[in-house]
């Protein structure tokens, strides 16, 4: 079939909608739909689309709201040629307003734009589109599909640009290590706005497996349910997720331990403890820790049955991807020296949307993580801290910067924020912010107050305490990990 | 305040919602906002106010305030 030959992913769909055809393919909002069913629907939203007046290499903003119609757009958008841009549905105002100027979108989907046409997906009517069955011949495997944006280091969101090569070749990556299968059925309660997360449901939707969609983990009811409901033989989780299922339900996730065949853990690090506790849980089942970026897609896997190696990152996920320890120059590192993460495949993508955050973020072929780690002898992967400052909750990659500029921006002369332990051991880490003493008058309570309109709760401080002097570099940039 | 409007206060603020609103019989999944880390920040805080750890066999059948509200009577006994 030399349909939609730019994208593999959408091959192998139209492939299932024949194998599988009245095989569930997703199962959200108490709606089945078939691979039979999806692949007409992606066909129809296609028709929408093109009626819109969209074409090749225009761009479309998605916030990313468990929607069938959201999910019928992104594969629509593979169709046409049509660049995917993913936002969170929770973004504040600020983040969806420098993304879509950066964009220039032809259109909004799932949210109201103060200033670019948009559309809620209500008000689709994707029934009434009529199914695209080609797609237009300008289009190449290593033409960019989709953007996503990622918290940069300065503040600003950066706009990683992935082909149809790289986000089919990462899902083959990642079916290749865990090992599903058609007979899967996994539960995805993971947000979609990430890799992570659109991840799985690609991995899914690749191999003919049915993927059940809930809204999130809040409801560990429902979470629960259905496993016995669908009989779910795999799921995907982030460290947090992972505690918060332990205190809210105990141990009876362990009842299903025989019917799981894989778990994809990542996003955060996970203590060792908590892995051989899953471990005892689910002896029969592989449990995959992932290492990953956005922009390198999951490159690193360590499986828990390899007990002896469970505080490394692992082994690159295929023989097609390549992890190398560099020197600030960009030389390889023996074996057992400390230095940068860098990480060559064909998951890996080209470029930024911005040439300046491009420069300096490869050497030659791979691209620079800016995580610090060694390779063992066995050729194992370990990592030992991060040189970006972002802080992770629960996850979620939190800019200091960002955080500091709405602070700043609410009358506060100056300030500083630094990861803190989250005691309660859920969200990993969580911002703390010292602000400079004398430099404002607003009281914690007010600024904390004044931030809900401007940063989303995880991003916001827990807590916050007076510093006399925020110690700064000779180039005059904030020194965080002095303060920690 | 009694225990009650102690917690609703604490399900409003970690909500971000009018304690006004509140209705005490309502799922806690039906409510706006509630997700994950909200429902962990309103463990958190409902552990801090009233001095109790509650029991992890507890947590997973308290699915409103009200339900809170008997958790922490039996507790406090």
């Amino acid at each position: 079939m030399n349909q939609f030959e730019h994208s593999p992913l959408l091959q192998q769909i139209a492939q299932n909608s024949q194998k599988y055809a009245s095989k569930p393919a997703i199962i959200m909002n108490g709606q089945s739909i078939t691979y039979s069913e999806l692949f007409v629907n992606i066909r129809k939203a296609a028709g929408v689309m093109k009626q819109m007046g969209f074409k090749a290499g225009d761009r479309i903003i998605l916030s990313a709201h468990k929607d069938l119609e959201y999910l019928y757009l992104y594969f629509a958008s593979h169709i046409l040629g049509i660049i995917n841009v993913i936002v969170d549905s929770e973004s504040n105002e600020e983040r969806l307003q420098y993304i879509e100027e950066r964009i220039q979108p032809v259109c909004c989907f799932g949210y109201k734009s103060k200033k670019f046409n948009s559309k809620l997906f209500s008000e689709l009517n994707i029934d009434e589109g009529y199914e695209i069955e080609s797609t237009c011949d300008i289009l190449h495997r290593t033409s960019i599909a989709e953007i996503l944006f990622t918290t940069g280091t300065t503040g600003l969101p950066k706009g990683v640009c992935l082909s149809y090569y790289n986000i089919y070749s990462s899902a083959e990556n990642i079916n290749g290590y865990i090992g599903n299968s058609a007979e899967d059925v996994e539960l995805l309660a993971l947000p979609i706005c990430h890799s992570f997360g659109m991840g799985r449901i690609r991995c899914a939707l690749i191999k003919g497996s049915t993927i059940v969609i809930l809204n999130n983990f809040a409801n560990i009811r429902a979470f629960l349910k259905a496993f016995e409901l669908y009989h779910i033989t795999g799921f995907g989780l982030v460290p947090a997720a992972w505690a918060y299922i332990r205190k809210m339900s105990g141990m009876r996730i362990a009842k299903y331990a025989k019917q799981i065949h894989y778990i994809e853990i990542g996003s955060a690090s996970m203590s060792l403890d908590t892995k051989k506790e899953l471990l005892n849980l689910f002896p029969d089942t592989r449990i995959c820790m992932h290492y990953g970026l956005t922009e390198a897609s999951r490159c690193c896997f360590q499986e828990f049955h390899d007990t002896k190696h469970l505080d490394s990152i692992g082994k690159p996920v295929s023989s097609l991807v390549d992890i190398k320890v560099m020197d600030e120059h960009g030389n390889e590192l023996p074996v057992n020296s400390k230095g940068e993460l860098c990480v060559k495949g064909n998951m890996v993508f080209s470029h930024y949307l911005e040439e300046c955050d491009t420069k300096n973020a490869f050497y030659n072929e791979y691209f620079r993580t800016g995580d610090c780690g060694y390779k063992n002898s066995e050729g194992y992967f370990y990592l030992l801290g991060r040189e970006k400052e972002l802080i992770n909750v629960g996850g979620k990659k939190v800019s200091p910067m960002e955080v500091e500029d709405a602070i700043i921006s609410l009358g506060v002369g100056d300030c500083v924020c630094v990861p803190i332990k989250d005691e309660t051991n859920f969200m990993g880490e969580l911002v703390f912010c010292y602000v400079l003493k004398g430099s404002t008058s607003l009281t914690f309570e007010e600024i904390a107050e004044k931030l809900k309109s401007k940063l989303e709760v995880y991003k916001r401080p827990v807590a916050y305490a007076w510093i006399d002097k925020i110690p700064i570099t000779s180039s005059g940039k904030k020194q965080r990990i002095q303060i920690k | 305040m009694n225990i009650q409007e102690q917690i609703k206060q604490i399900v409003a603020e970690c909500l971000e919602l009018d304690v006004n609103t509140l209705d005490c019989d309502q799922d806690f999944f039906d409510m706006d906002g509630y997700d994950s880390m909200r429902s962990v920040m309103i463990l958190s805080k409902i552990e801090d106010t009233f001095d109790v750890i509650v029991p992890e066999e507890d947590i997973f059948d308290i699915t409103n305030i009200n339900q809170w509200v008997a958790e922490i009577e039996k507790i406090k006994g």
